[in-house]
């Protein structure tokens, strides 16, 4: 009788636990959200910025190159947890969603890898490595991105992939990197 | 009689009456915009084609046909950019021929049609020859910029533009006006 109770309870836990994590709206929200980061490779962009700025520090003498290291031990997928809370906080899941499946597309796949191009080229102390040619849209292409941005634009929503740009400088993603700043810099840097 | 009172109309051209009120340059401007958009060689050849089809059909005779065929594209040009000039600012005809006589202009007009030929080539039977090109991002800027112009707002697709009733009764006047000269319908 008590086994049962037990696996009861721990059953209860079990879908609980799940329905939390994995079932909500708010957890279906926020983890399209973080699919949309990832597909747009915008987790990785705020790290990579996060790091060129320490990079910045260390050739300035501000840190050590041991501290430096340290800070490379944060993740993409923390830069994604964060980004996307913002994410889902700001849009819809359903926008979110469309932008996704927009992005997943040949057209929306070169459309992105476009635009993190240019953040490359205009911001050389990123040190991105971009592999192969500059993409390009055939007029197929520009007609899908045209039909994405006019639907954007009828439904007066912001596109998230600009959105996720701005929010790589909220407050929040700040805190993220303070954090981490605390249990690699001594406090007198930290 | 009435016939005759047209022909001059299509000899000389609708540009001939409205030209001493019109300001040259807007003129020279819009005649250059139709011209490089294509415009007037589409809807030029799509009435020869369609008189083709009517002779095939055998509604029109050999001779018929020749009359139809005697048109020249000049007429359509003057026609489409007397309608231009009538519905448009001349900052709009600029900004349209700044942007399409741009390198960024020349490939999108090629892109477009040539999309456009291969997707329907009876109803745009303009050929595009040459590979296929694509946009990289410094040229999608540039057509966005064309688009949020004060040419790109009406103009970023002359034919979209140019497939509305008002123009599409200008347009096909001539073809009507030919039809009465060459089949003598009084």
């Amino acid at each position: 009788m008590k086994g049962f109770l037990l696996f009861l309870v721990l059953l209860a836990g079990g879908v609980a636990w799940s329905y939390t994590h994995y079932f909500s709206p708010d957890a279906r929200h926020r983890r399209a959200a973080s699919a949309f980061l990832a597909q747009v490779h915008m987790d990785e962009l705020a790290r990579v910025a996060m790091m060129a700025a320490y990079r910045t520090e260390q050739e300035k003498g501000k840190v050590t190159a041991a501290e430096v290291a340290c800070m490379e031990g944060m993740t993409v997928v923390q830069f994604n947890e964060v980004l996307a809370n913002l994410l889902k906080k700001k849009l819809p899941r359903r926008d979110i969603e469309v932008a996704t499946n927009f992005y997943r597309t040949p057209a929306g796949e070169k459309f992105s890898s476009m635009i993190l191009r240019a953040i490359a080229g205009r911001v050389p102390s990123l040190e991105m490595k971009l592999e192969g040619e500059e993409p390009s849209l055939f007029m197929e292409e520009i007609l899908e991105l045209d039909a994405y941005r006019k639907s954007l634009r009828s439904q007066q929503s912001v596109d998230p992939l600009q959105l996720s740009l701005d929010l790589t400088l909220d407050p929040d993603m700040a805190e993220l990197e303070r954090v981490q700043r605390r249990k690699c810099l001594p406090a007198s840097k930290a | 009689m009435k016939v005759l009172a047209l022909i001059p109309w299509l000899l000389a051209g609708p540009l001939a009456t409205a030209d001493e009120t019109l300001d040259p340059v807007a003129v020279d401007a819009t005649i250059d915009l139709v011209r490089i958009t294509r415009v007037d060689e589409l809807y030029w050849t799509l009435s020869r084609n369609a008189s083709r089809e009517m002779f095939a059909e055998k509604r029109i005779t050999g001779s018929q046909l020749q009359c139809f065929e005697s048109v020249e594209i000049e007429t359509y040009t003057q026609a489409i950019a007397v309608f231009l000039l009538r519905d448009l600012r001349i900052e709009e005809i600029q900004s349209a021929l700044d942007f399409y006589s741009s390198p960024t202009g020349v490939k999108f007009q090629h892109m477009a049609y040539q999309l456009n030929w291969e997707k329907n080539p009876k109803e745009f039977p303009l050929k595009v020859e040459g590979p296929k090109q694509s946009m990289n991002l410094a040229e999608l800027t540039a057509l966005g910029r064309f688009r949020d112009s004060a040419g790109g707002l009406r103009l970023s697709c002359p034919l979209t533009y140019l497939n509305r009733p008002e123009a599409l009764s200008t347009i096909g006047a001539i073809f009507l006006e030919t039809r009465m000269v060459c089949e003598d319908i009084k």
